[in-house]
């Protein structure tokens, strides 16, 4: 199958007057069409960033400084401002994090639904309309044609997620950039969204990026994972076989450190197992492993600059000390 | 779990009406809090836990019902008394950013409170200081430094130092975690949980991540609309959750497990 979106040996700079250093490098991956690839890291791991970048979204201080991206084979990267907005909003769409300010305050759902298919799809006022409500209905609002005329923040936290899923749908996208779309949202509402990104898929298939720290987001939805930390890929895999045989100590740290529901008073898990240390805010001045401070399984090797392992069959990690940790973590 | 006697904090009746009456925060809501227990509140959004906590420290006046800290009803109590008072209940905040102020070292933002509240002697703050960074594990140069040096997690290692100055025997979390990256939010319930263990606090954990709010309570209140509509053990809540609620919020729960997500969907 032609990937829907290969990138390759992606870098991004922070460029100011005075310095210049990486937050981003040889970050490569694939996604086909149809399927859910989870990015997962902790903030200031690259993983925003990674996806505005292809969208030419970055802002002043950050530049895409090497590496391709191809979109149905053609290279965004060589696309002018003009021949980017054709594809973003349209084959290409966001959902972000908090959508009290992804929304426009101002103009109600429905004003800011049609503008982008009027656009984009070339529709007329009265069939964007119809179209918009459409689409409230299918996210799962109550009563879409009130929805539609209110402004946002007359609305709840997950209506107005569903509101911004509604429109990233519009133009019925090829790929959904999804960037921690239910962080801000109750559990209860997660899972309403969740599932509807999951029937969404089915009906659509539309591929969709997952960008969150959430494991278990990424457990419940994503076919495939990227694991990044400061910066690069530190493991790659199908969902089974990284929450089966972790083979990066971050992605086993990431997978330990979270409270599991004990239902047997004996095995009330104390303490849990945590990551030491913070994210390194900046990476350009570690030698080898990025990770290598925090890591409790530390050892002569892991100051050379590490390289992406084959640990099984499209199973990727970047320590050379992969099938240990592969052992540790089924223990 | 193990030193419980008479409760230390008692709720009864609780009322917050905003609003004239239109808005219930909290809608009749009673519970108890024993000696060295943690009990979790967990909820959505906006049903009022975050209230409950503002009404037991004082910060919002009820518009009904009791709080009783070691059976005294703390709004009767003569202005003397309630600044005594005010030290015994300390609250930890969720977004360690906006609650240091950012012109303050990290030193001036644990003694001012001391001293005002005469906790420990001029000579003896320092060392008060020094004792207390290490307690949360945080190297002794921090408190010459700002908050905008800390991650984090750091700036919530100094809420809880903060807290923990005033010599607390109840200790309010409100969220304490949701705003930390997963693998700092493993660091700080661990610090949590110690502490409370080696000072024998109470605790009062108020979430909306069930398996957090589960792994450091010893029983968990369900609130839904201002009201608690279960409370039970933390490992019954799960194995017998009893109503309807509580088995939604519990399904909610994302399953680590890959390979078992399509078996639920079944």
């Amino acid at each position: 199958m032609i990937p829907l979106l290969k990138v390759e040996d992606l870098r991004i700079d922070f460029v100011s007057q005075k310095i210049s250093y990486p937050i981003v490098d040889q970050l490569s991956f694939q996604v086909l069409p149809g399927e859910i690839l989870a990015v997962v890291g902790e903030s200031g791991s690259g993983k925003s960033i990674s996806l505005l970048s292809l969208m030419g979204l970055l802002g002043s201080e950050l530049k895409t400084t090497g590496g391709r991206a191809f979109f149905q084979e053609e290279d965004l990267f060589q696309k002018t401002e003009k021949e980017l907005d054709q594809i973003r909003g349209k084959e290409i769409s966001m959902v972000f994090q908090d959508a009290l300010t992804s929304l426009n305050p101002v103009f109600t759902v429905g004003n800011q639904m049609i503008e982008g298919m009027k656009i984009h799809m070339g529709l007329s006022k009265q069939q964007a309309k119809e179209r918009a409500l459409l689409l409230l209905e299918k996210v799962g609002l109550p009563d879409p044609s009130s929805v539609f005329k209110k402004y946002p923040h007359t609305l709840s936290g997950g209506m107005r997620q569903r509101v911004m899923i509604a429109m990233a749908l519009s133009c019925k996208p090829e790929l959904l950039i999804a960037d921690e779309p239910t962080t801000a949202l109750d559990v209860t509402i997660q899972a309403q969204i969740i599932q509807l990104l999951k029937e969404l898929r089915e009906e659509l298939n539309m591929a969709i990026i997952l960008i969150t720290h959430d494991m278990g987001l990424v457990a419940e939805l994503a076919d495939r994972v990227l694991v990044l930390y400061a910066g690069q890929i530190v493991e790659e895999a199908k969902v089974e076989d990284l929450f089966a045989k972790p083979s990066h100590p971050y992605t086993m740290g990431l997978l330990t450190s979270i409270p599991q529901i004990q239902t047997k008073i004996q095995k009330k898990q104390e303490p849990l197992q945590s990551i030491e240390g913070n994210v390194p805010d900046t990476f350009h001045d570690i030698e080898g492993c990025r990770f290598q401070n925090r890591c409790p399984y530390k050892t002569s090797g892991c100051e050379k600059q590490q390289q992406l392992h084959q640990a099984q069959t499209n199973h990727w990690s970047r320590c050379f000390r992969y099938d240990f940790i592969q052992k540790e973590a089924s223990l | 779990m193990n030193e419980i006697n008479s409760p230390i904090l008692a709720v009864s009746g609780l009322k917050k009406y905003y609003n004239n009456s239109s808005i219930r925060a909290v809608d009749d809501v009673s519970f108890t809090i024993n000696q060295g227990e943690t009990l979790g509140l967990v909820g959505e959004s906006g049903c009022g836990k975050s209230t409950i906590a503002k009404l037991i420290v004082q910060l919002e006046k009820p518009s009904e019902g009791k709080i009783l800290f070691h059976n005294q009803d703390l709004s009767t109590l003569n202005k003397e008394d309630k600044h005594k008072n005010k030290t015994k209940i300390q609250m930890i905040f969720q977004d360690p950013y906006s609650s240091l102020n950012p012109r303050k070292t990290i030193g001036d933002a644990i003694k001012d409170p001391m001293l005002y509240h005469q906790i420990c002697e001029k000579e003896e703050v320092h060392k008060e200081i020094l004792r207390l960074l290490d307690l949360v594990g945080l190297p002794a140069n921090s408190m010459d430094r700002y908050p905008k040096d800390f991650s984090g997690g750091q700036r919530q290692r100094i809420g809880i130092a903060r807290a923990l100055s005033l010599k607390p025997e109840l200790l309010i979390c409100d969220e304490p975690v949701s705003a930390l990256d997963v693998s700092i939010q493993a660091q700080i319930l661990n610090l949590l949980k110690t502490i409370q263990k080696e000072l024998s606090l109470s605790m009062l954990f108020i979430g909306h991540g069930l398996s957090v709010v589960h792994y450091i309570s010893d029983r968990i209140a369900v609130m839904y609309q201002g009201k608690i509509v279960e409370e039970a053990d933390s490992i019954a809540l799960f194995t017998n959750p009893g109503h309807d609620y509580t088995k939604t919020l519990i399904s909610s729960i994302p399953i680590l497990d890959p390979t078992l997500r399509n078996i639920r969907k079944a």
